[in-house]
């Protein structure tokens, strides 16, 4: 397999297939990953969600561990896209890797809005979060004539990479994937979690919310199948990833897969990135 | 930022109390660095596990530092099994260091079983910052076999009262630790004709289970003094700011306990879930 070294995903050059999924990784990761392993850089980082308007996100409970992963409840706490650019976005530029901002919108004109003021801003591209499934009202990701919309007004305001990331939490990811490329992404995210729930005793309620985690693996590299029989664009492939044998199962699963994100094994350790590397190149 | 990441070598890990063990790691970047109130994270032991445990840290020197768990799962029961001279990877010192205003004339730290553990070392601070200030310590346990820390705070600590509750009244106090500090304040107010504190000269420090802290907070705040709570919370990612799960409701909007705390002010605290 020869897909050790440097990929493209449509224009963008990455060092490396390799990088963090959005919303599980932060600067104190980058620095531990940095002194620990100065040689490695991700070959993106997939910043976290930013929306337009500041969002305090959901009331605690907000995680809970569950056999092999965690459900998250988060609700895309962040600081709104002034923020975003005036702080967040600062802050990456000095390590050198191309940045990717995960947009979400409360309406779907937001992801148009957000993607145009974020065109003076060095980032090499953007992934539309049309999946998260902690937002009020409906998952974009599940209406294909909603997702259609979302993606066109994204790329009549850009020329950067578009990346789309899909939900599981449908019927055919493959419908959703073609509506995308044929909208003008150039690339899919597959996949974002699983919609789950479970009992929290400590707060003696239910916690319904995005399944993550080795858990979700086997789930997610089917998934990744059905959308790679349907596109011709590239996929970065996602979903329960924690070692070099996992990230090689998702690139093997077809030539267009190019790259693989690592989320919740970053948060057992935040240097797992650079060991998936070094294990994808040492073969093992 | 410091070297937050390093691998730790365990020295030793013994059980001083029934299901309480106490580790301590050789890792003197990490612990140099430590500050009392401030935690550290162990990798998830069990294969069913994902996030690392966040632990306060309860004694440090310039090289080594120590933890106080009690075994309440998977991992924590594989921690207790872990020998000295095993090597284990530990991310820390995390989170907001206590405040310790050396104006205060007399410290009172409350805890509920292991919650005992940071107060330890922020007692120890306070020695250094507040050297004429007054200490207690009351600390509760369910029962005698869990009582600990005996030994480290008496020893290095002589100025301060170390008063223990029991839940079955087999040691010490009978009754909450809420109890012995309600009794605490009523006895001071009789001793010798003493005083109680004026309100701005006491503070105090609470940790342990929620709804104890609650309870010490509306003491403590409704006489006027300064309560400050150590609180825990869920990290999914181990501290590191990522995930944004381990929010807490205060009057100042969601904070974060692994970025904002652990240690808050008790008054600004939404207790009710």
């Amino acid at each position: 397999m020869n897909k050790i070294g440097a990929v493209h995903i449509a224009g963008l050059k990455l060092a490396n297939p390799i990088m963090p999924a959005s919303g599980t990784w932060s600067l104190p990761m980058m620095r531990i990953l940095l002194k620990r392993h100065p040689d490695f850089r991700p070959g993106a980082i997939v910043l976290k969600g930013v929306t337009l308007e500041p969002r305090a996100g959901n009331e605690p409970p907000r995680v809970i561990e569950t056999p092999a992963g965690m459900i998250n409840f988060i609700g895309l706490q962040n600081g709104g896209l002034k923020h975003f650019r005036s702080k967040v976005l600062p802050a990456w530029r000095e390590f050198g890797v191309p940045l990717i901002v995960n947009i979400s919108g409360k309406l779907p004109h937001e992801y148009g809005q957000i993607v145009e003021e974020l065109e003076d801003e060095d980032v090499a591209g953007y992934e539309g979060n049309v999946s998260c499934p902690n937002m009020e009202g409906i998952i974009y990701g599940t209406r294909a004539n909603l997702t259609r919309g979302i993606v066109r007004l994204m790329r009549q305001k850009t020329r950067r990479l578009i990346l789309v990331k899909l939900t599981p939490n449908v019927t055919d990811i493959g419908e959703m994937a073609n509506v995308a490329e044929e909208a003008g992404a150039d690339a899919i995210s597959a996949v974002n979690t699983f919609l789950a729930r479970a009992y929290d005793a400590d707060f003696d309620r239910y916690i319904r919310g995005g399944q993550s985690g080795r858990a979700i693996k086997a789930m997610a590299l089917a998934k990744v199948e059905e959308v790679c029989r349907v596109v011709k664009i590239p996929v970065v492939g996602m979903g329960g990833i924690s070692s070099a044998k996992d990230a090689r199962e998702f690139l093997s699963v077809h030539e267009r897969v190019k790259a693989i994100a690592v989320g919740t094994a970053n948060f057992t350790d935040p240097t797992i990135m650079a060991q998936i590397w070094q294990g994808l190149q040492s073969g093992q | 930022m410091a070297e937050l990441m390093r691998t730790a070598l365990i020295l030793s890990n013994e059980g001083i109390a029934t299901n309480i063990f106490r580790m301590t790691l050789q890792c003197p970047e990490i612990a140099s660095q430590a500050r009392p109130g401030q935690f550290v994270t162990l990798p998830p032991l069990d294969e069913l596990t994902t996030w690392r445990r966040p632990f306060t840290v309860y004694g440090r020197d310039s090289e080594r530092l120590t933890i106080v768990y009690r075994v309440v799962g998977r991992n924590t029961a594989l921690y207790a099994q872990l020998t000295g001279g095993r090597e284990i990877s530990l991310i820390g010192p995390l989170g907001q260091p206590a405040v310790i205003n050396p104006a205060v004339k007399e410290f009172w730290l409350v805890a509920g079983g292991c919650g005992l553990a940071p107060l330890r070392y922020i007692l120890q601070r306070i020695e250094k910052t507040a050297p004429e200030a007054k200490v207690r310590v009351l600390a509760g346990f369910a029962a005698k076999n869990e009582v600990f820390g005996h030994d480290d705070i008496d020893a290095s600590y002589g100025r301060g009262t170390f008063k223990v509750a029991t839940d079955d009244g087999s040691y010490g106090f009978h009754g909450t630790v809420v109890d012995l500090l309600s009794q605490a304040l009523r006895e001071r107010d009789g001793e010798n004709g003493d005083t109680l504190p004026k309100p701005e000269e006491l503070a105090v420090y609470t940790c342990g289970p929620r709804r104890m802290m609650a309870a010490v907070a509306a003491i403590i705040v409704g006489r006027g003094s300064t309560c400050h709570a150590l609180l825990e919370a869920r990290m999914a990612c181990g501290g590191l700011d990522a995930c944004k799960g381990c929010v807490v409701k205060t009057t100042d909007g969601l904070k974060q306990v692994c970025q904002d705390g652990p240690v808050f002010d008790a008054a600004k605290i939404i207790w009710e879930e």
